[in-house]
């Protein structure tokens, strides 16, 4: 509730022209995909295949971060042009479609080109007014090698790809990769999305339409506050992968009174935060799950166990209440879920009894079965001044996340057995 | 791109507007009579149900839970009336607004005891709709006379609001008789309290 006779600031006053402006050049355009879908029927050739650049932002950044099927992690180069990155398909193939995911920092001119040999290139699509985002581009050409050749920074960054992905005919086989070869992290994801907002919690209100502050959804496109663990295994997703039709959702962030909804939202499973010999006993998240995490409640910092970071900013610390983040950057939150469960019941009456965090990094008796712990990492593209920023819940330190598990039975526990337990990094599709 | 998802029949806007029309139809004889809740109340015993056989389903538990927090919160700033108004129709609604959620916390509490659900408010300082919270509190009582009336008024009226929808809401997706029957016994309360808040805002 808000009074309008409220001094508070943060409370019930709009100064939406201002925002408006600031925001639409801010974004510059950052949330528009653009280009053309090309056949979806030719398959991705160029994950997992061996990709170098021209240089890279910090050791953090390296070039197969592009080509490793996680939207979570990214190629970035050094602050300056030009800057490229290429992928080795292992063999000849032909070259139908591209897609690049760019991060905020993207090229504003670029051209993505073939060779045969590494060295004499060919031209198979040209910009010079790239604006970011997901580009899917419809290509013909061919080549072992495909590089994207960035002429033109966007920003005073470099330029950082979240994903470089190749699609088309031939090329070598898929990569065999020996065991040691793989990323020696138990995980898997979902990137899902903004879908949609309400005032609805079917966790913490179920039947009771309007009794919550303003959520925002991700993942499944159909939550409210009557849905059920049917409701969305019958519904579509906009998660990838789409087969996750899970229902993720947050308060809503507001700038000036105004909600802004984040660029990217990704749901990470992980394997850590327990012993080894734990992991390896780890059990898929029961269907119908039900979990609440953060304190939507809290009245000081010190009660959260959010967190909100600056995007490509480690020199701004961490904080549980919003940071101001320097321009060119984006306010991001990261939010560990419990990942020990009752083993029984699949929600409870304060829909926080049924679950619990690890105690001396295995699970307590109270909650013997542990589960991948879910890690929702939202980025909002905004930054500045945390005295315009609120959450519908109040204050940066009351950020919660609610996650309805709705994954299907037999795709959450070949992800748990084939990338969880045996501790390997997988992507999206739940491989290797 | 903000999606709006299908909700079940008889759930929709549509029926929330049936619900509002109703409030205001519901107003006009209020406006006109001089009702006070005590003659309306019926006696706390009603509500009671045997606890052994009490089933609730969630939405009955999620109600009562926040039904608790929301009367109890309200009641602060009600306390807040005597003190701080200087209109004798604002004082008088107070007082009557204050005692029948009293009388509604103890059947409320009644529900949740026997339910075997923890006397814990699962809200407490939630920033909810027609939620008083400790910031509305700090505002309230920084105000005197009729801007302390203005401020009470609209949040009393928004607090009566919301309430009236998540009654409606109990009453239609509830599955315990009993707390069903609370429920539409605290909409009709609400539905006559926007009466009383539309004659006191009437210029004297």
């Amino acid at each position: 509730m808000s009074l309008p006779t409220s001094p508070t600031p943060a409370r019930g006053q709009l100064r939406t022209a201002v925002l408006a402006v600031a925001l639409v050049a801010m974004l510059g355009g950052y949330l528009v995909a653009t280009g053309i879908r090309a056949d979806a029927a030719d398959p991705l050739l160029s994950q997992g295949r061996p990709a170098t650049a021209s240089s890279t932002e910090n050791g953090g950044t390296p070039a197969a971060n592009a080509v490793d099927g996680d939207n979570g992690t990214r190629w970035g180069s050094a602050f300056s042009d030009p800057q490229w990155l290429r992928v080795d398909l292992g063999a000849t193939a032909t070259v139908s479609r591209v897609v690049l995911r760019w991060e905020a920092a993207f090229a504003r001119a670029f051209t993505v080109q073939t060779s045969a040999d590494g060295t004499a290139w060919t031209t198979v699509y040209s910009t010079t007014t790239g604006s970011g985002g997901v580009q899917d581009l419809a290509v013909s050409g061919s080549g072992r090698y495909v590089r994207v050749n960035a002429t033109q920074r966007a920003t005073q960054y470099g330029v950082s790809l979240w994903e470089f992905q190749v699609y088309g005919g031939g090329g070598a086989p898929p990569p065999t990769r020996p065991p040691g070869d793989v990323v020696r992290v138990a995980e898997f994801l979902a990137d899902c999305p903004f879908s949609h907002r309400l005032p609805d919690d079917p966790i913490v209100f179920p039947g009771l339409p309007g009794a919550s502050h303003m959520h925002s959804f991700f993942g499944s496109r159909v939550t409210n506050a009557y849905t059920t663990v049917n409701d969305l295994l019958n519904a579509n997703s906009n998660c990838n992968p789409s087969v996750d039709t899970s229902s993720y959702w947050i308060p809503t962030f507001y700038v000036d009174n105004q909600p802004v909804e984040p660029s990217i939202a990704t749901f990470y499973y992980l394997g850590e935060g327990v012993r080894p010999d734990v992991t390896a006993r780890i059990q898929p998240l029961p269907l119908g799950l039900r979990i609440v995490a953060g304190n939507a409640k809290a009245t000081a910092p010190e009660q959260s166990i959010a967190r909100w970071s600056c995007l490509h900013h480690g020199e701004v610390p961490p904080s549980k209440n919003f940071v101001s983040c320097p321009a060119g950057s984006m306010i991001e939150s990261y939010l560990d879920f419990p990942q020990c469960w009752d083993g029984v019941n699949l929600d409870s009456t304060n829909h926080q009894s049924h679950m619990a965090y690890p105690v001396n990094n295995d699970c307590p008796a109270s909650h013997p079965v542990p589960v991948p712990k879910l890690r929702q990492v939202i980025r909002y593209p905004a930054n500045g001044d945390t005295a315009r920023f609120r959450l519908a819940s109040g204050a940066g330190y009351t950020m919660h996340g609610d996650f309805f598990n709705a994954w299907p039975v037999a795709e959450m526990e070949r992800r748990v057995r084939d990338c969880i337990r045996p501790i390997i990094k997988c992507g999206v599709s739940g491989t290797p | 791109m903000t999606v709006v998802p299908p909700r079940r029949p008889g759930t929709g806007p549509a029926r929330l507007s049936a619900l509002l029309a109703g409030l205001l139809l519901a107003l006009v004889p209020a406006a006109g009579c001089a009702t006070g809740p005590a003659t309306e109340r019926a006696a706390p015993a009603s509500v009671v149900s045997t606890p052994a056989t009490a089933t609730l389903g969630g939405t009955d538990v999620a109600w009562i839970q926040l039904m608790i927090p929301m009367n109890e919160q309200v009641l602060k700033a009600l306390d807040l009336v005597p003190g701080q108004t200087t209109d004798e129709r604002i004082r008088d609604l107070a007082g009557r607004i204050a005692a029948g959620r009293r009388a509604e916390l103890d059947d409320l509490r009644r529900l949740r005891g026997n339910a075997g659900l923890p006397a814990v408010n699962q809200h407490e300082g939630h920033d909810l709709p027609g939620m008083v919270i400790p910031a509305d509190l700090v505002v309230l009582r920084s105000l005197r006379a009729a801007a302390f009336d203005r401020a009470v008024r609209e949040t009393l009226r928004e607090h009566v609001e919301q309430g009236a929808r998540l009654a409606d809401a109990e009453q239609t997706n509830g599955a315990d008789p009993e707390t069903r029957r609370l429920a539409e016994r605290m909409r009709h309360t609400r539905v006559t309290e926007l009466g009383w808040l539309r004659r006191t805002t009437a210029t004297p």
